[in-house]
């Protein structure tokens, strides 16, 4: 319970007090909704942000999020405090989208995953100051992360778009904290076996322009 | 290198929480010495270190402008228009009634509901199967085929339905059902032609009781892996399903079957229900009355999400008649681990109008037949009786009347079961064993599962105490 209160404060680094939070709860609770928007708007880009990564679409993460959102209003009573409503929230979004994501394996060879990355257009953000290199450079990114295994993806998302500590992942997966460890050494393996000239680029070695080919994730 | 810390007595993954600083102090050491003394563990850490910056760094993906809006409008909706979806978790939970039902209910049953097409599997004495679980040497249990909807010769248009095992004469208190009303059975039971323009494929649905520890020994799924109508993955998708689609405990009367799964995604879970099911509509999943589900919720902060349900799961699959005919007969067989099970199938329904594409004369008969159902699940009444008493010989006990209303002609098998029971049940057995189409038809499978009552179902129940 501590470790899952020390998520949630992390979770809630950025701007947000976790007393916020808890006020916003109870007046949802207490019949406003209003108070629920604020809750919402205060984790939504965040939420899917994350979850996009995980899932490979901007599509499917807005779903997610939003059955998320959903849930945690209809069960926002049994939210005891005990961890950060990001934590709360972040744990019942994360089974929906792993949920989704299991079903999916059996029906959907890697080729298609693939192409459903390929084919999604990706909002990219704000990409103007960064150029076109960067904006490739997310593109790549976001399609070999496509492509690492759903399990270590998993992990690597929590860990580096969450900056989740392994205990903090080992406890919304329900695994063991060496089984984390394992997990996102695996993902970081098969990332860079699949950014491998951008690795160059990231390291300092290479000059972009040159060694980046075109079609760097097939 | 006869030095300890070797590159490969360093497990690689150590880099990589080296990065994280998710290492023990000791480790932290060992590390930064193998890193001082080899140059390519330094290398690859700084590729593991770009990899975690080349993600680190992915711009973000805002929401989309509405969606604040849609998550509160989508409240609004489950709120004003079908509050059941929305509010059953909380009031299972909650509600005095919530509990009364979960102790009555939850603690029932496995169901594995099994609707099948009578073209696919069709017993040639349809009539109401009722057979007790007493196991391989008593065979002389009262199974009985029911044909009592088929109106007509067409088969098609039969409504037909096994119920095998039925030590569950007492399990619910007995109440009148009725019929969930706007519930449109031919929404659900879409033939599979009309989901994917494939041929039919049956579905049955079954329910079956287990002991507590069965249940949470999971073997009921054991059964299913080992007969090759599941695999792991699947029972993990079971518990997957439960959780997510909020399979919501309705307590209505008695123990019928039934769910109600809520948002549903229209993309992602109608493929899965597609595959899963065969036949499902694009909406929701409206079963007559919420049975099959657990409250569903979420575990409480640190509770284990497998531990979190109930005791009534779902699972849907499809596989090879014979082997859901397999699995049935070792369910029955194994009196250790179930304590009864029911089998429906429900062709009639596979070909509504709707369904079939026919449109006009037989039109509304077949949706009444599909609402029928409902009532067929009358078989079941009173409380849950000990295991012992599941056990015991049907020929024991009493047959409680039906208790149906008069003119209801779904309940005609259960009225009037004949006096020759086991026979009929050995003759039903061979039909099945004989069926010519037992064989590699595939049939979809709806197991909703369960399990019999805690020592004390009722005791936290708020309003049986107060």
């Amino acid at each position: 319970m501590k470790e899952l209160f020390a998520f949630g404060s992390r979770l809630n680094r950025k701007v947000i007090s976790v007393k916020d939070d808890f006020q916003f709860v109870e007046a949802a609770l207490a019949g406003q909704k209003e108070a629920f928007g604020q809750l919402v708007e205060r984790y939504q880009d965040r939420l899917i942000h994350a979850i996009s990564r995980y899932l490979g679409s901007v599509e499917e993460a807005h779903d997610v999020a939003q059955d998320a959102f959903v849930q945690a209003y209809t069960r926002l009573a049994s939210f005891r405090g005990e961890a950060a409503f990001y934590t709360w929230l972040y744990r019942i979004a994360f089974n929906l989208a792993m949920t989704r994501v299991r079903r999916r394996r059996p029906m959907q060879s890697l080729d298609q995953a693939k192409d459903r990355l390929g084919n999604e257009p990706i909002d990219l953000g704000a990409t103007a100051e960064t150029g076109i290199l960067r904006e490739e450079q997310a593109r790549v990114v976001h399609m070999a992360l496509g492509q690492v295994d759903e399990e270590f993806r998993q992990v690597l998302v929590l860990r580096e778009l969450e900056g989740c500590t392994y205990d903090q992942i080992s406890q919304i997966l329900e695994v063991p904290v060496g089984t984390v460890r394992s997990r996102l050494y695996r993902a970081r393996i098969q990332l860079r076996d699949h950014l491998a000239p951008w690795l160059a680029v990231e390291m300092g070695e290479t000059d972009p322009q040159q060694t980046i080919p075109k079609k760097t994730v097939q | 290198m006869a030095d300890p810390k070797s590159p490969d007595e360093l497990p690689d993954e150590l880099l990589s929480a080296y990065l994280d600083d998710a290492l023990s102090s000791e480790e932290r050491i060992q590390i930064e010495q193998h890193l001082l003394a080899h140059p390519e563990a330094q290398q690859q850490l700084d590729q593991l270190q770009a990899v975690s910056s080349l993600v680190r760094r992915l711009p973000q993906q805002p929401a989309r402008a509405d969606f604040r809006d849609s998550v509160l409008n989508r409240i609004e909706r489950q709120q004003s228009g079908t509050e059941q979806i929305v509010q059953p978790k909380l009031t299972i939970g909650r509600s005095p009634r919530g509990w009364i039902w979960a102790g009555l209910a939850v603690a029932a049953s496995i169901a594995l509901m099994i609707y099948q097409d009578r073209s696919n599997f069709n017993p040639p004495n349809s009539d109401l199967a009722h057979r007790s679980m007493q196991g391989p040497k008593n065979p002389n249990r009262d199974l009985e085929w029911s044909n009592s909807q088929a109106k007509d010769s067409s088969g098609k248009e039969a409504f037909d339905e096994i119920k095998v095992a039925s030590s569950l004469e007492n399990r619910a208190p007995a109440r009148d059902m009725e019929p969930l009303a706007g519930v449109s059975k031919q929404e659900f039971f879409m033939t599979p032609s009309e989901v994917d323009g494939s041929a039919n494929t049956p579905t049955l649905v079954v329910q079956v009781v287990m002991p507590a520890t069965a249940r949470r020994n999971r073997a009921f799924e054991t059964l299913l892996a080992s007969e090759g109508l599941i695999d792991r993955a699947d029972m993990e998708a079971s518990r997957e399903l439960k959780t997510e689609q909020h399979f919501l405990i309705d307590p209505g009367p008695r123990n019928e079957i039934g769910a109600r799964a809520d948002n549903f995604d229209k993309t992602e879970h109608a493929e899965n229900r597609k595959r899963r099911l065969g036949r499902v509509a694009d909406e929701n999943i409206d079963f007559p009355r919420g049975f099959a589900g657990t409250p569903a919720e979420l575990p409480a902060e640190g509770q284990s999400f497998s531990d979190g349900g109930e005791s009534v799961e779902v699972i849907m699959v499809e596989a090879p008649e014979a082997n859901v005919l397999s699995c049935l007969e070792k369910i029955q067989s194994d009196e250790r681990n179930f304590l009864a099970i029911s089998v429906d199938m429900l062709p009639g329904q596979l070909h509504s109008p709707r369904a079939t594409g026919r449109t006009g004369e037989t039109g509304s008969s077949q949706v009444e037949e599909g609402s029928s159902w409902i009532g067929r699940r009358q078989f079941n009444r009173g409380q849950i009786p000990p295991r012992q008493q599941a056990l015991q010989p049907a020929k024991n006990r009493v047959r409680p009347p039906a208790r149906s209303k008069a003119g209801k002609p779904q309940l005609r098998g259960v009225e009037n079961l004949p006096a020759s029971e086991p026979n009929v049940a050995k003759a039903q057995r061979k039909a099945i064993a004989r069926s010519p189409s037992v064989g590699d038809n595939l049939i979809q499978v709806v197991f909703v599962l369960g399990q019999t009552a805690p020592p004390e179902p009722v005791s936290n129940q708020p309003d049986s105490q107060e």
